[in-house]
């Protein structure tokens, strides 16, 4: 997993002139963190290393990288620190998988919960309450 | 003199705020409403002195006085009045003093129209509100004193950053910490209630105002603070999922999730320890967020010089502030008995399901935040969490919240039946599937994430329309009672209406403008023409010009749509002095809801400049939206019932039988 | 009782919370582990910055001796903060001292040394900062301990100290501390 490619030069401003080309790097850019001012991708800093990164993502992909070669052959050199979209591993399992299992517990509870509000409303009559509930709201009122 | 003026100030209400604190709860539970009265007062003086101190600080400003540390780290003589002024609150200590002067303001405030509220919840209310106060003081004083001298006086200051000099930035702070600062209300009321034991319909109405107020604020100084970064820092980002707006997004999120179950305690007397855990916590995030921005504690493009000691004595006041008040609730909690009862279909019901889905949110945006820091503890791993696991994570949690929020405003109280919404609502319903189908038609092998969001935004949209025409019951009574019912329309129906429709105008704006952006990248010589989308920027060359305190190179766009001349733009790259730095100034042009957006950027050798170019289509939704949900908010909050004093009570009855106020 | 139970939640993950919070203060976000530590230095071939040095190259970097290098450029100041530390050390014939000149006008680079001193045995000139690219270089000065057979062992970010070199340098290039490369070249 550790293929240095030839050392190239690509100069910045280098023209790439297929769309595809041009798109797939967009798509990279994005995903990858700019390492000089902490909170960026490299699509939006002007930074020079993010320049150069650029630079190198563009010739890579004219090289015939893939979109995930590409990814590797920055993160051998920078670690997973350089993806702003977290690999999936052990060490960012919890990282991917707690939202959905809160957002599936969140959703069970509050089933849970519904239902339950609803099993003792059906063993109570609802009348009584209301009017109870009305006294109560005449009362607040009237304490204004 | 100024500046021993304004110490003395800080020091005189720290003792105030530390009898305030004691004083007034000491009355509260002995029954002595002169300790209560005595607490009123201290807010208000309280307030006055920190105000004084502000004053001399921005005074200070001002004058440019370099004897005083922090004007002479952060201003500069040449600086125009505006971000002189502006700069106070450009700087950790400043903004510091600013949130507590905002803090003192809001306890002085519910000291000065409380005089329909039980006497006791007044004096705890009162005397929280100083405890945290008091917390603040300390760290201002001994920890970051903004009045601070240094010998011998420089002879000028270095400046503030020029990203910082900006409009927009002057008044993102201060509408930040209004809502921030306005969520400690809400704090306050569920402390004191959980002390008194008590959680009632007459609770949640004098604490619902209070947090609407934060909310608006808050969202305002979040709109603010985004439109800056669109205009300013030379992208056109809006939301990079930076810590930091994480920080102020998620006691925004529980901000909202508080407003709804409030109004279930309102209107149905349930939800109880449920509205306290959230006024809890809406306030404990606000603080978590102080945190993550003063103590560095994360990697942040907008940090503070960071401090170890201030983090540590900010970690120790939360886990004194947010730990006790939890540890208070898991002991009070308990007996807060709801009684409302309520069928799966029902508004109680839709709101719930409100709650859970903008915890999840929170809790995913906490977790994302977090992560890194939790995984460098753990392992001394580091991984970045950037936009694409925020959108991978909270797209699925905001699309059912956004599918419950179209329809659940027609859903009744207590009980309902889903076809009879659904039959209402068949309209919406078609208008979304059609305007589903055919963004999917155009948008052919497109984004999908495009699709859902259209049919999110158009889905949310007609129903508020829906939910609105349904309420004056146009076309189904008289024109005459419809423009009746439009005129006794509760204001707190109408605000709920129009902030739910400028939630879809948002996610509309945010859809199109990210799924169909044209950027073009590229060096330019004069003379260059290019094409984004259906526009024509031909570079005219530059020219040097000059402002108050930097120099500038100006580059000219003449734009043509065909063969017409729409617009001349001119973005500038400008150059400060003090501190030396250079920022680029964008030319925005406002098209069709739409922007065009020109980025000059710096000479390259060759004498061609690299220049951004972009086309954001409805862009502009984004902003609208979010003025509208601002908005809606003032308009609820301008309801007759949440008035200081006693809503009339004839009012309340004839709506009542109107069907209004169901 | 069991009701109760659900009261509790929020403050045992409020705890969790603030423990990390604790440990995150004394942690530094900024500061990023190299990810060729325990891996094979790259293939690269760098000119001298004048005709009477030497240029670098990974063969140099395997000669059965751990070495330093030193990423520097005249351009940098804090690089002028650490400099008298690598001069000091060049005075110990054991030690070896290598550098990558970064981004930086070779001519400039030399007056800098002329003005400051040459600790360097060897300088290789990167003038388009690839070949520090592939060392995972983000920022000038960086510091590596790489052992005679071209693994690297050890990277520091930023300007030297003398505590650093003496607690973490120092012992690596006596050949403690050791990690073995996993892959080949």
């Amino acid at each position: 997993m550790f293929n240095f490619i030839d050392i190239k030069v690509y100069s910045d401003d280098k023209l790439i002139d297929s769309e595809v080309l041009e798109e797939r790097s967009q798509k990279i850019f994005k995903e990858i963190r700019c390492l000089v001012c902490q909170n960026q991708s490299i699509e939006d800093s002007s930074a020079g290393l993010a320049k150069q990164i650029k630079s190198i993502v563009k010739g890579l992909i004219q090289e015939g990288y893939s979109d995930s070669d590409v990814r590797n052959y920055l993160v051998d050199r920078y670690g997973n620190w350089i993806l702003l979209k977290p690999p999936f591993n052990l060490s960012t399992a919890a990282l991917w998988l707690l939202p959905f299992t809160i957002l599936f517990l969140a959703i069970l509870t509050g089933l849970f919960y519904i239902l339950k509000k609803n099993k003792i409303q059906k063993n109570k009559p609802v009348l009584p309450l209301e009017q109870d509930e009305q006294q109560k709201l005449n009362k607040i009122l009237d304490d204004f | 003199m100024t500046a021993e003026i304004g110490q003395f100030c800080m020091i005189l209400a720290l003792i105030v705020a530390a009898s305030q604190a004691i004083i007034p709860q000491i009355g509260a539970s002995k029954r002595d409403y002169s300790l209560v009265l005595f607490g009123k007062y201290a807010a208000i003086i309280q307030l006055i002195l920190i105000l004084i101190a502000f004053l001399c600080l921005m005074h200070l400003y001002i004058i440019s006085d370099f004897s005083v540390l922090n004007v002479w780290q952060n201003s500069h003589s040449e600086k125009p009045l505006l971000y002189k002024i502006s700069g106070v609150w450009g700087n950790h200590e400043g903004s510091l003093l600013l949130w507590v002067l905002i803090l003192a303001l809001f306890g002085a405030a519910v000291a000065s129209f409380s005089k329909n509220l039980p006497p006791t919840l007044v004096g705890r209310v009162i005397s929280i509100q100083a405890a945290i106060g008091f917390g603040f003081l300390i760290l201002l004083i001994f920890l970051s004193n903004p009045f601070a001298r240094i010998s011998p006086t420089p002879i000028n200051g270095s400046g503030l950053n020029p990203l910082l000099q900006d409009p927009g930035l002057a008044f993102h702070p201060p509408f930040l910490y209004l809502g921030y600062v306005g969520f400690s209300i809400a704090f306050s009321f569920a402390i004191a209630a959980l002390i008194e034991g008590k959680v009632d319909a007459a609770w949640a109405r004098w604490v619902r105002p209070w947090t609407l107020a934060a909310w608006c604020f808050l969202t305002i100084g979040i709109s603010l603070g985004s439109w800056w970064a669109y205009y300013e820092l030379g992208w056109g980002g809006w939301w990079f999922w930076d810590p930091v707006e994480n920080a102020s997004f998620m006691p925004w999120l529980i901000g909202t999730a508080l407003l709804h179950s409030a109004i279930v305690v309102e209107k149905r007397d349930t939800l109880k320890s449920w509205t306290i855990l959230l006024a809890i916590l809406a306030f404990s995030f606000s603080l978590l967020g102080t945190f993550i921005v003063r103590s560095g504690i994360l990697n942040s493009v907008h940090s503070f010089a960071s401090d170890p000691g201030r983090g540590v004595f900010i970690l120790v006041f939360l886990i004194i502030t947010i730990g006790g008040s939890l540890a208070l609730y898991t002991w009070r909690a308990p007996n807060l008995k709801g009684g409302g009862l309520f069928s799966p279909i029902s508004r109680e019901a839709s709101l719930v399901i409100n709650n859970l889905l903008l915890m999840s949110a929170t809790a995913t945006v906490l977790l994302g935040t977090l992560y890194p820091l939790i995984l460098d503890a753990i392992s001394g791993e580091k991984v970045s969490v950037g936009p694409p696991y925020y959108i991978g994570t909270f797209i699925p949690i905001m699309t059912p919240l956004v599918v419950v929020m179209g329809i659940a405003p027609m859903i009744s109280w207590k009980r309902s039946d889903l076809s009879g919404v659904l039959s209402r609502f068949w309209i919406c319903i078609l208008i979304t599937i059609v305007a589903g189908l055919v963004t999917l038609f155009l948008t052919y092998k497109g984004p999908i994430l495009a699709v859902l969001g259209i049919i999110l935004s158009v889905w949310l949209i007609s129903g508020s329309i829906a939910d609105f025409l349904e309420r004056i019951k146009l076309f189904k009574v008289s024109f005459n009672d419809s423009f009746k019912r439009i005129i006794n329309y509760p204001r707190s129906a109408i605000g709920g209406t129009i902030a739910h429709a400028g939630v879809g105008i948002l996610i509309f704006g945010i859809t199109i403008s990210s799924a169909f952006e044209l950027e073009k990248i590229q060096s330019v010589k004069t003379g260059d023409r290019v094409q984004v989308g259906n526009y024509i920027f031909e570079f005219k060359g530059t020219e040097i010009s000059r402002g108050p305190n930097y120099d500038a190179i100006r580059g000219n766009f003449d734009v043509y749509k065909g063969n017409d001349l729409i617009i001349k733009m001119q973005p500038e790259n400008r150059s400060f002095i003090n501190p030396e730095m250079v920022t680029t100034e964008a030319a925005i042009y406002p098209r069709n809801l739409g922007d065009l957006y020109a980025v000059l950027g710096e000479k390259n050798p060759n004498n061609t400049f690299s220049t951004r170019l972009y086309y954001k289509p409805m862009i502009n939704c984004l902003w609208l939206g979010c003025l509208l949900m601002a908005l809606g908010g003032f308009i609820s909050l301008s309801d007759r019932k949440y008035r200081i004093g006693a809503p009339k009570k004839r009012f309340i009855e004839k709506n009542r039988t109107l069907g209004l106020y169901n | 009782m069991k009701q109760n139970l659900i009261f509790i939640i929020p403050i045992i993950l409020f705890s969790l919370l603030s423990i990390f919070l604790g440990i995150g203060l004394f942690l530094k976000p900024k500061e990023i582990p190299s990810a060729l530590i325990g891996k094979t230095i790259p293939l690269f071939n760098l000119p001298p910055v004048s005709e009477k040095l030497n240029g670098l190259k990974d063969k140099d970097l395997r000669l059965g001796k751990p070495v330093l290098v030193n990423v520097f450029a005249s351009w940098c100041g804090p690089c002028r903060i650490e400099h008298p530390l690598f001069m000091e050390l060049s005075r110990n014939p054991e030690i070896i001292i290598y550098a990558i000149n970064h981004k930086d006008n070779p001519s400039n680079a030399i007056r800098w040394l002329d003005l400051y001193g040459n600790p360097y045995k060897k300088i290789g000139s990167d003038l388009d900062g690839r070949v520090s690219i592939d060392f995972g270089v983000y920022g000038v000065p960086e510091t590596f301990v790489i052992d005679g057979k071209g693994c690297v062992q050890y990277k520091h970010i930023s300007v030297l100290t003398k505590e650093i070199l003496d607690r973490e340098i120092v012992p690596r290039l006596k050949g403690k501390k050791h990690v073995k490369c996993k892959l080949k070249q």
